[in-house]
């Protein structure tokens, strides 16, 4: 009977892990599902409105439906939605990256001054015609947004390794580099021409717009280097959030793993920066829901984060089309719209600690 | 069963030396090594050399080989990070560096043994969040027991607990030592534990070793006196154990 007892009492912990990580695959696979709906919604709505059903045939049976509509789906509609799951996993990932090496729930490359670098590089080839990279003039704007985006970044690499320096100055950093590239961008902003301010300000608040299939596939390949690397260090990444020393502890080289995932964030919050223009908000929040919903575990947590972020950015993408019939609002300004009210209900609801 | 002897260790941060010369007899496994001293003496240093964190001059020596490269095993003082994590996961993740996804269920046997042991499973599914400073003590040394260790240096590891609890964990690490022959090193700050649990002592204070020896030879009155600076007299309780009464410090 004791024997009996004591082995009902040592199952208990594997079958309640194994619940735990069922409930969390599901919860995945469920996010999963919702991110196909939004997207085909999502290519169904613009000036031609087009049923789900039309738009299912349409990617499945592409040559049973007029050329029209294959022309729309396909060639129109179809980088657009894809550029919003690409763009929304990678910042989201990114994010949840950051937050992860510097311990501080408030890292994003919103926060920390990337998105702002690279606003502040595509205003000097907006206003100026400066070319930080003369060999490419005709990608002259993403180019200059994105090393000004890969120089933030590496950056705060480089100054979160420094000895003394803490998490918070690290945070600090992010933030006084926010203001000088925003300060800049205000100074070329007030010398640029009209037609040149016009630009700077439609590019700053981001927008889907530009996608093309190009674009689509440099950011989806970018997203799929990155997360093999990150599920190869998923034990190690996890670990890091029990602190540096227990990390160490554990035989993990934090130093070369903060190096690395840095580098890779860079690259993550680089290149869909440059590409659509400075999008804030999910970079910071959408890895917070991601850990609401599964916890740090990165097994969970790496996958949930970029299917938050593209969830995100893709049901935004269906509100900046519905909000103004007709009218296309920039994502940009919608993101945070559209994710704050969602994000203050799971702060609300949710009775676990969130960080 | 691995025992260590220290021969010359120091340790340095750039070019600030921090410890010097600890040289001790081996330390043999199967018994625990208190590491008492001031605070800021050097005691963590000290593990963290011995884990290959730190670097410095000396050797640390080794009377056999170790089954696997991170047999070492430190267990830092807690920092209070607060991973949303459960307890359950924060054990597991410990147990699982450098291997792949998968689970399989004889590890999480393993962890629900060790949960068990330290009679924590009850906050196995607890978030990390939500534990008191000693429940994450507690959390800390099934972390560092699900990895196996034939050397384990613990930090500090009852600073937070209860009296019942101190007994009770530093009673379960002896014999699991004496059981698996693990070395293990623990800093105490409790002299009456070190007397009670440990066969070994070493005395770090200002960044160096002033004593090394078993512990009824190393913790005396002098030693109190001189690194302590309290007026203490070691006597023999009703039992026939020795124990530390301190008089008062001395200004």
């Amino acid at each position: 009977m004791a024997v009996a007892a004591e082995q009902i009492e040592t199952t208990t912990g594997r079958d309640q892990y194994r619940a735990l990580a069922f409930r969390r695959i599901a919860l995945i696979c469920g996010m999963l599902v919702a991110l196909f709906l939004s997207v085909s919604i999502d290519m169904a709505l613009g000036p031609a409105n087009y049923t789900l059903r039309e738009v299912l045939t349409s990617l499945f049976h592409a040559e049973s439906v007029s050329d029209q509509l294959r022309v729309v789906i396909w060639d129109i509609r179809m980088p657009i939605a894809l550029m919003a799951i690409t763009v929304g996993a990678s910042l989201s990932l990114a994010g949840a990256q950051m937050q992860t090496i510097l311990a501080n729930p408030l890292a994003s490359p919103f926060t920390l001054g990337i998105s702002a670098a690279a606003g502040f590089g595509a205003a000097l080839g907006l206003v100026g015609g400066v070319a930080i990279f003369p060999a490419a003039v005709q990608y002259m704007i993403p180019i200059n947004a994105f090393l000004m985006a890969m120089a933030a970044a590496l950056f705060i690499h480089f100054a979160s390794t420094m000895r003394g320096v803490t998490v918070e100055t690290i945070v600090l950093l992010g933030i006084a580099l926010v203001f000088t590239f925003n300060a800049l961008l205000s100074l070329l902003e007030y010398l640029a021409s009209e037609q040149a301010l016009a630009a700077v300000v439609f590019w700053t608040m981001g927008s889907l717009t530009k996608a093309t299939w190009p674009k689509v596939w440099i950011t989806g390949a970018v997203l799929l280097f990155a997360i093999p690397l990150f599920a190869r260090h998923a034990w190690a990444l996890t670990a890091l959030r029990l602190g540096e020393d227990k990390a160490a502890s554990l035989g993990i080289n934090v130093r070369r793993l903060r190096l690395h995932t840095m580098m890779t964030v860079s690259l993550l919050a680089a290149i869909p920066v440059s590409f659509v223009g400075t999008i804030g908000f999910v970079g910071l929040v959408g890895p917070h829901i991601a850990r609401m919903l599964v916890g740090e575990d990165q097994r969970f947590f790496l996958p949930a984060s970029v299917l938050c972020g593209a969830l995100l950015l893709s049901t935004t993408s269906i509100v900046s089309k519905t909000l103004i019939p007709g009218a296309i609002l920039p994502i940009g300004v919608i993101t945070a719209l559209v994710g704050v009210p969602f994000f203050f209900v799971l702060i609300f609801t949710n009775r676990r600690r969130a960080w | 069963m691995v025992g260590l002897t220290l021969k010359g260790v120091g340790a340095k941060y750039g070019k600030h030396t921090v410890l010097s010369d600890v040289d001790t007899d081996i330390l043999n496994g199967g018994v625990m090594t208190a590491v008492i001293g001031p605070n800021a003496a050097g005691k963590s240093t000290l593990f963290k050399r011995i884990a290959g964190l730190a670097s410095g001059p000396g050797t640390v020596v080794l009377s056999d080989t170790l089954k696997g490269p991170e047999t070492i095993c430190y267990m830092p003082q807690d920092t209070g990070a607060n991973a949303v994590l459960t307890v359950y996961e924060s054990v597991l993740l410990a147990s699982k560096q450098g291997s792949s996804w998968k689970v399989r269920d004889s590890e999480l046997l393993e962890i629900d043994r060790i949960l068990q042991a330290l009679r924590i499973n009850d906050l196995a599914f607890r978030g990390l969040g939500e534990l008191s400073g000693g429940q994450r003590q507690l959390v800390s040394i099934a972390q560092a027991l699900v990895r196996k260790p034939e050397v384990l240096l613990m930090d500090e590891p009852t600073s937070a607990l209860d009296l019942f609890r101190q007994i009770e964990v530093l009673g379960f690490m002896r014999k699991l030592a004496a059981k698996s022959g693990m070395s293990v090193l623990i800093a105490l700050h409790d002299l009456n534990h070190a007397l009670r649990y440990c066969d070994n002592t070493i005395v770090i204070a200002k960044g160096a070793m002033v004593a090394s020896g078993t512990t009824g030879d190393v913790i005396t009155e002098a030693m109190l006196r001189d690194i302590y600076r309290v007026e203490a007299r070691v006597e023999m309780c009703s039992h026939g154990k020795p124990v530390v009464i301190v008089d008062h410090s001395i200004i």
